[in-house]
């Protein structure tokens, strides 16, 4: 600390930084803050209200990154089924004249896969009641055939419709495996290579939604190679082979104890740990899915992320082709199952933990494929979250970008996400497209190097510069100062 | 029913906190402003706070320095509080060394270094929020970081001496 290097001023400031984040100090939880305890007063002033527009897309981008709104909450309104408003709201109990339906606890495989550009694909839901597993999954290839590109949801693209198959599916299916023979009248038509990729995705993930099979290979009238543009399909296909996302590590067996420090010195007894789960689906950012447990009452004390295994989705009515099993100590308020349905959750079960082996609750979710998956520890209130997916272009295994995304016009703007970076310090620096750097900075996240995440946010002001840059975040290895964990995200400044 | 409120004051309740701790060096004082700030906030709506971490640090230090004016006691408070650090590990004897000498600078010198270190804000939004000119950020800071580089290097040799 004591050199003439000029970064001098930057790593004192880091250290003192620091020093101010590891300040032993009592905060006071949301529920007894003056906001929360005392109703408010007064609402804007009027003057204000021109300015609200332009604000409140930046409240709500705030709103909807780093933090969890209750991701039920705001989808009830898009989801008719009453089962899955949260129980606990009282607006949901009194909602009018919602007829009863009784709970689902199967999965439904009526579904087939439509594009979305960078994601992975998503599910709709089709009718597809065949007897047999051949018959049901050359159903749901003719289904997509069928599904016109008007009715898929916004963002999404059918790139089979008005295609080159139009009809004609043999299924033979060997173990874990479909051979799928399409009858093609022309080559398939695409624009470059994403798009190529799109359409294998969707093949492969609607071909792969059948349970029991893991795997496909394509094939074309009668069984010769079967290509979409560069692409040649030679060997049986997994979902993973074609999600976009780098191979996942089998990371499960964290273990980790949530330490405190409490002051004045010793802890209060802790009231009896009460959990409960929420989770949402591309709110957060484009392709994340978040499940959080949440302590409504006691304090978290450690969690064991078993991590994924194959789900056995024949036997279990409620299983996905994966399961990612998460245990905590605590009870779960509202154990059982609820089926989501929607990619690529498709369901939670928690269970309770047999009190003889030390209690605590289990939190299987019934996942559609292997994607990444980033687990944060955040405090007032205590909950864990568990993110799974992303832009594949915005993670790397260490950093995690969910705001701003790719394309995004922007000026000032606010960059958050994840991160397990050396120092908690993640760097982040605006290149235009001769890798001249335009800005520059970092910021702490609210963990370092571990494998738990932590959550960052930081402020990039790009008034001064125009027209296409790439966004790119950071870390520096400390062995060699190399960028590692990066990621770009391109974006243009208006 | 929190409309937002919750998870803002997650994000910026705790880092608040401190940084007016930081800043101020009185537990009280700070959780004080930190409240107050939220209020005011509240008060201003959600949706009428263009960067509410900012904002919030700005009308908090505005609050912890009014509250300084009326009552000057945190000084002594903290040169207690530094005392009883314990210093059985460097790492935690030059957290309390460096806040402490943080506490040395000049009022305004202190919370511009928050703001640019802690904070991250750059030099235009401190030389906005804080109604500084925006070409003299940068040498205030330079300053203050030399300031703190001396404190340090003068409590690392006593700290040695005293051994």
């Amino acid at each position: 600390m004591k050199t003439d290097e000029p970064r001098d001023d930057e790593i004192l400031g880091r250290a003192l930084s620091r020093a101010i984040e590891t300040a032993e100090v009592k905060e006071t939880p949301y529920e007894e803050s003056r906001i929360a305890l005392h109703p408010k007063k007064s609402g804007g002033s009027l003057w204000r209200v021109a300015a609200l527009a332009a604000s409140v897309a930046i409240a709500v981008a705030l709103g909807s990154t780093l933090f969890d709104r209750p991701a039920r909450d705001q989808s009830v309104g898009q989801q008719p089924s009453p089962t899955v408003a949260p129980a606990n709201t009282p607006a949901a109990t009194v909602t009018p004249a919602v007829t009863v339906t009784p709970r689902p606890t199967a999965i439904d495989h009526g579904r087939i896969y439509v594009s979305r550009l960078d994601l992975p694909p998503v599910a709709v839901a089709v009718p597809i009641t065949w007897p047999t597993a051949e018959q049901r999954i050359a159903a749901r290839i003719t289904a997509l055939r069928a599904f016109r590109q008007e009715q898929a949801p916004s963002g999404t693209q059918n790139l089979l419709w008005n295609n080159a198959f139009q009809g004609g599916v043999q299924v033979v299916i060997t173990g874990d495996l479909a051979t799928v023979d399409l009858v093609l009248e022309k080559p398939w038509t695409t624009s470059g290579s994403a798009t190529s990729r799109a359409l294998l995705q969707q093949l492969v993930y609607t071909a792969t939604e059948e349970p029991g099979i893991r795997r496909v290979l394509f094939t074309e009238n009668g069984g010769k190679q079967m290509s979409i543009d560069q692409i040649v399909i030679d060997k049986p296909l997994r979902r993973e082979n074609v999600s976009g996302y780098l191979p996942v590590r089998n990371e499960g067996g964290l273990i980790d104890s949530i330490s405190r420090a409490c002051a004045p010195t010793p802890c209060p007894s802790p009231a009896p740990l009460r959990l409960s789960n929420t989770y949402s689906v591309d709110s957060i950012a484009p392709g994340v899915t978040r499940f959080v447990v949440l302590a409504e009452s006691g304090s978290l004390t450690g969690f064991d992320v078993k991590g994924y295994d194959a789900g056995d989705d024949v036997t279990n009515a409620w299983s996905g082709k994966y399961v990612f099993t998460l245990e905590l100590s605590g009870a779960e308020i509202k154990p059982g199952l609820e089926i989501v349905d929607r990619t690529p959750l498709r369901a939670i079960r928690s269970t309770a933990l047999d009190p003889a082996v030390g209690g605590g609750t289990r939190y299987e979710l019934a996942l559609d494929d292997l994607r990444p998956w980033r687990l944060a520890v955040l405090q007032n209130p205590d909950r864990i979250v568990v993110d799974f997916g992303g832009n594949p272009s915005a993670i790397s295994d260490t950093v995690a970008v969910y705001s701003p995304k790719a394309g995004d016009t922007v000026s000032r703007f606010t960059v958050s996400g994840l991160s397990r970076t050396f120092e908690a310090t993640t760097s982040w620096r605006v290149v235009d497209a001769a890798r001249r750097v335009l800005a520059s900075g970092f910021t702490q996240a609210t963990r370092g190097t571990s494998a738990v995440w932590g959550a960052f946010q930081t402020t990039v002001d790009l008034s001064s510069v125009s027209g296409n840059v790439t966004l790119e975040v950071y870390w520096a290895s400390p062995r060699d100062g190399a960028d590692t964990g990066l990621v770009q995200i391109p974006l243009t400044v208006r | 029913m929190t409309d937002g409120w919750r998870e803002l004051y997650d994000l910026e309740y705790p880092r608040l906190l401190r940084a007016l701790l930081a800043i101020g060096g009185d537990p009280d004082a700070a959780e004080d402003a930190a409240q107050e700030a939220f209020v005011k906030a509240h008060k201003q709506g959600l949706a009428t706070l263009d960067r509410p971490g900012a904002w919030l640090l700005v009308v908090g230090t505005r609050e912890l320095l009014r509250q300084r004016r009326r009552r000057r006691v945190e000084d002594e408070r903290w040169a207690e509080r530094s005392a009883s650090q314990p210093s059985a590990f460097d790492a935690v004897a030059d957290r309390a060394d460096m806040l402490a000498a943080l506490r040395q600078l000049p009022e305004r010198q202190r919370t511009i270094v928050v703001a640019r270190y802690y904070y991250g804000l750059s030099y235009d939004e401190i030389a906005s929020h804080f109604d500084i000119k925006s070409g003299t950020v940068g040498a205030t800071l330079h300053q203050a970081i030399e300031k703190l580089r001396q404190i340090q290097i003068a409590g690392h040799l006593a700290r040695g001496a005293m051994r």
